[in-house]
């Protein structure tokens, strides 16, 4: 990989203080009370960085190298968010005629971009999943696009692998800067800069001050290159590398076999993988009213949930934990290939560490390949 | 934040146009058609649908629901829906009086290939309020009769009194273009029409599979046995269409809840061939 | 011998007597356990029993009683065993087609304690050596205290040799070593606080609140869950939105709904994947009901939960305290 830019480590903050005077910064925080690691404003961040030097004790640092416990996706996609208001109009002098306005609230405009600071390579993999589905298809989703426009993915690639990371096997690779805007590595002394997209180059020119002018590129290019090879090697390697196409057809023949009932039996049915996914999409619609007025709002929704897809007639065609189970992953493994050419897993590991009853959908996919061969 | 009044020119996929209610019909004890019109002149004036495509009905405060338009396209005086009781909004649908304002977003989903049925028989087999997404097909393939072969309809329901569109049937019965069947599960006075299951009494029909599509709308379950019946009679799969029903909310694809398999009902549906549905490995019904 | 090869021995004796056996197997994943459903007797080898065996498998035992026709046999810790007491004399389980296999505890590890003294950082490895717990995290080995780290009920815990109910019971020789605790310290540290200090406490708790459901589902007395009036729509009695006020309200439907039920067996904090500290509103309930109704959830078959029963004059409830 070639090194574009450089910054030095001790320029870090500096920089980020910079480009937080133009663009909307979020990075990872980690909140060492709660053990959570989670997406923050950057003015939040320097906002508690004051306080606790009052009260003495350190409670959030940035956090570069784990991964945050809910994915970047509520950046763009929150887990609850007006579509509407609407108001009926009565006329008490004639009460016959009743009138309906709906607002919305959507801004077209989004400036300043946001600018998503140290995204795992997976992340960024993660928001391009969501980028297909709310951005193109049959109709553009208005609110997922007003919040996407103009962001600038940064994205650190991944020295440190843990053991619940697999992207090698679903295409990715902990230096994949494919869907990042601006691709960064940490070497000895500070970030090389591996890629600069076209949306990010008026990023990198703003503040242009804080990268450094000499650099030796080649010898970061070599510790660049050991990194790269060294990190992959120690993804553990639940099944061979596969083509997308492979995985949706092994997936298509386990269907209406019998291995979802085991794969299935821990797991609780609860939602917690669902919300952590960085390509989980699924919502929910409702209103809400109080006297004349109200809202429809949408909020994030899960397919484990038993009420899903419970019809009004009390028809459930996905009535069984298995059924919702098999459905989730093949939605992830074999539906969304065919509809989005992509694994809809991008090996992010979340699910696995935040299971309570440790459900590893590695596990489920491996079996699934398993039985297929026998 | 600035609110901004939206025009109803918007592309804002969620936000449903205003209708009003013209008209209530009450088509059965648990069934109503809703005929509305949308409010925006120019919108309205402008709407066009195929038959088969469904909208979604919102009262506001209870939410949104779908249902297939069942008028005909070509009418241009209102668009209708029928609606069975059975939850939140559809009970909030059956409460509203006329005049009263409702949300449409319309037209979705796919329909009929009508076209490519030209020159076909063609058996329509509607059970119960299934009738309804038959119905703008039949009347336009009526309406442009010369292009098809001859039309016939079975029609099922549970008792007599359950028939939807029940002075449509009766045109129909006395119109030279269509025949028509119509039959109820058990035997009742007063009834002289068949009597029996609707996948039994098609079998004894023995209708001929020869260029002919079969068209097959009604509950999941009566669905499975026509469908069984037909293959039966020596249908290809590619000739039987069918129309499925999930659970809905986004209506274009994005809120992850209709699919079978890697389709979406909404976006893929309503309407399928069983040649379509037997590629997706998982049961549709 | 182990206990955990006395609990094989026992199930090999048994498992033909049984439809499937619920008990622990090894994970890839540090400090965690997988719960496993096993028919064979070939599949008895992988089950492990040992200090990070902290699941409560009884939450699946009122499924599979619902599924199964024959008997289904289920590993527990004594305090587990509670769980499946409070089902049974709710009247929600069968008594015959549950075979209680109970294994005397040495007290099980916390890895969410563990992690929260790491300020958070995630565990990539674990070694338990002489009494202490060497984790690996990125950055660096860290030597921990074992005492420290057992789950809060260990501290606290007096039936880990005695189990109040069981069909089998396989005896540990080791000794937990565990200090007790005062079980209400944590309780009287919020109580001293004034209202606003303790709604400023727990909003900020549920702030980071899903709604992913994971407290409600892991939970072995909530076996509502496929009903839950929070996420039907009809009726609909909450909004759907996943905000402050929502989880904590959904959360005051689910102390409400437990209080007199809850065995306090720990699950739904361990479940929470925002590490929301929901055992102290369990705790701060049942620490009521007892007050309330001299009854502690869990510990005898016969007595009738106060919930479930109606009484004229309740002792510890005086009528003018009421206003
Ligand atoms: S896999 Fe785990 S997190 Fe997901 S629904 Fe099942 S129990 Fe919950
Ligand atoms: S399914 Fe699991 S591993 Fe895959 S992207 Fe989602 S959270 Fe990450
Ligand atoms: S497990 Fe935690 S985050 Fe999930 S619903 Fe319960 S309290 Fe909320
Ligand atoms: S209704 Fe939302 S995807 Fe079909």
């Amino acid at each position: 990989m070639k090194v574009l830019e450089f910054i030095d480590k001790k320029n870090i903050d500096t920089w980020l203080d910079n480009v937080s005077g133009k663009y909307e910064v979020f990075l990872p925080v980690r909140d060492m009370e709660n053990a959570v690691i989670e997406f923050l404003n950057y003015k939040d961040f320097k906002r508690t960085g004051s306080q606790q030097e009052a009260s003495g004790k350190k409670r959030f640092e940035a956090e570069y190298k784990e991964k945050t416990t809910m994915s970047p996706k509520h950046l763009f996609f929150p887990a609850t968010e007006k579509l509407f208001d609407f108001e009926y109009i009565k006329d008490i002098k004639n009460p016959q005629k009743t009138g309906l306005e709906l607002t919305t609230a959507e801004k077209e405009d989004c400036y300043p971009g946001k600018v998503l600071f140290g995204l795992k390579p997976c992340d960024a993999d993660g928001i391009a999943r969501l980028d297909k589905v709310f951005n193109e298809g049959y109709k553009e989703d208005n609110y997922y696009h007003n919040k996407r426009k103009g962001s600038i993915l940064v994205s650190i690639g991944c020295k440190e692998i843990f053991p619940d990371c697999f992207c090698t096997l679903v295409g990715g690779n902990p230096f994949n800067f494919e869907n990042a805007d601006i691709g960064m590595i940490e070497v000895s002394h500070g970030y090389a800069i591996v890629k600069i997209s076209e949306n990010a180059e008026d990023l990198i020119n703003f503040s242009r001050q804080y990268l450094s002018k000499d650099f030796k590129a080649a010898a970061i290019e070599e510790e660049i290159e050991n990194l790269v090879n060294s990190s992959s090697k120690k993804i553990i390697q639940y099944w061979d590398k596969t083509s997308p196409d492979d995985m949706a057809a092994v997936m298509d023949k386990s269907i209406n076999t019998g291995v979802w009932d085991v794969i299935t039996s821990k797991c609780i049915s609860c939602g917690a993988c669902t919300y952590v996914c960085p390509t989980c999409f699924c919502f929910n619609l409702r209103d809400e009213q109080k006297n004349l007025k109200g809202q429809r709002y949408r909020c994030w929704d899960y397919c484990m949930n038993n009420s899903y897809t419970l019809e009004a007639s009390g028809h459930n065609p996905r009535a069984d934990k298995s059924q919702r189970y098999k459905n989730k992953v093949n939605c992830k493994y074999n539906y969304n290939i065919k509809r989005n050419k992509k694994i809809y897993c991008v090996g992010c590991g979340r699910c696995i560490e935040i299971c309570p009853v440790s459900m590893d959908i590695r596990e489920a996919v491996k079996m699934v390949i398993t039985d297929n061969k026998e | 934040m600035e609110q901004e009044k939206i025009n109803l020119e918007n592309n804002n996929p969620y936000l449903p146009d205003i209708a009003t209610v013209k008209k209530i019909i009450n088509e059965t004890p648990a069934i109503i058609s809703l005929q509305i019109v949308i409010d925006d002149d120019k919108k309205w004036k402008n709407f066009k649908f195929e038959p088969g495509q469904v909208g979604q009905l919102s009262v506001f405060g209870f939410g949104e629901s779908t249902f297939v338009i069942n008028s005909a396209p070509s009418n241009r005086e209102y668009l209708q829906f029928s609606i069975m009781k059975a939850g939140v909004n559809t009970t909030a649908l059956h409460n509203l009086t006329e005049g009263e304002k409702i949300g449409l977003r319309a037209p979705l989903g796919n329909w009929f290939p009508y076209k490519s049925m030209e020159g076909k028989k063609i058996i329509f087999i509607g059970g119960g309020i299934g009738l309804a997404p038959l119905r703008p097909l039949i009347i336009y393939m009526l309406e442009n009769k010369h292009k098809y072969d001859k039309l016939t309809l079975l029609a099922a329901a549970k008792t007599p009194d359950d028939f939807c569109f029940k002075d449509d049937i009766k045109a129909w019965e006395n119109s030279r273009d269509i025949e028509v069947v119509s039959t109820i599960d058990t035997a009742c006075a007063l009834w002289e029409k068949e009597t029996g299951l609707c996948p039994n009494v098609l079998e004894s029909m023995q209708p001929c599979p020869e260029n002919t599509i079969a068209i097959t709308c009604g509950p999941p379950i009566m669905i499975k046995y026509t469908l069984e019946v037909l293959l039966k009679l020596g249908f290809p799969e590619d000739m039987i269409y069918t129309t499925l029903e999930r659970r809905m909310k986004c209506g274009i694809g994005k809120c992850g809840r209709c699919n079978i398999g890697e389709k979406f009902v909404c976006v893929d549906g309503p309407v399928f061939s069983l040649k379509e549905l037997n590629r997706i490995p998982e049961p549709f019904i | 011998m182990t206990v955990e090869d006395k609990l094989k021995e026992k199930i090999n004796e048994i498992i033909d007597d049984l439809d499937l056996l619920v008990g622990y197997s090894a994970s890839e994943l540090p400090l965690k356990v997988n719960p496993v459903f096993i028919k064979n007797r070939e599949d008895v080898k992988n089950l492990v029993f040992n200090k990070l065996c902290i699941n409560n498998l009884a939450t699946y035992i009122y499924n599979l009683s619902k599924k199964i026709k024959g008997t289904a046999g289920i590993v527990l810790k004594p305090c587990d065993a509670s769980s499946v007491i409070q089902l049974l004399s709710e009247g929600l389980l069968d008594r015959e087609k549950t075979r209680m296999i109970v294994a005397g505890c040495s007290g099980v590890f916390d890895y969410k304690k563990i992690q929260k003294h790491l300020g958070g950082q995630k565990i990539i490895s674990l070694e338990l050596e002489n009494g202490n717990l060497e984790v690996g995290t990125i950055n660096k080995k860290n030597t921990l205290k074992a005492a420290d780290f057992y789950a809060d009920k260990c501290y606290w815990c007096q039936i880990y040799n005695k189990p109040p109910l069981y069909d089998d019971f396989i005896e540990n020789d080791q000794e937990p070593g565990i200090q007790p605790a005062d079980k209400y310290a944590d309780l009287e540290i919020i109580e001293s606080k004034s209202i606003e200090e303790i709604m400023n406490y727990w909003d900020g708790q549920f702030s980071r609140c899903i709604r992913c459901y994971a407290c409600r589902n892991v939970c072995p007395l909530e076996i509502c869950q496929d009903r839950c009036i929070t996420n039907l729509d009809e009726p609909y009695w909450q909004s759907q939105r996943i905000n402050t006020q929502e989880g904590k309200f959904f959360q005051m439907i689910r102390v409400m709904h437990l209080a007199g039920r809850c065995t306090e067996c720990g699950e739904c904090e361990r479940a929470c994947p925002k590490n929301i500290p929901l055992a102290k509103l369990m705790k701060k309930s049942a620490q009521i009901v007892e007050r309330l109704f001299d009854y502690k959830a869990g510990q005898e078959i016969d007595k009738k939960p106060p919930f479930l029963t109606f009484k004229d004059v309740e002792q510890n409830i005086k009528e003018e305290n009421l206003s």
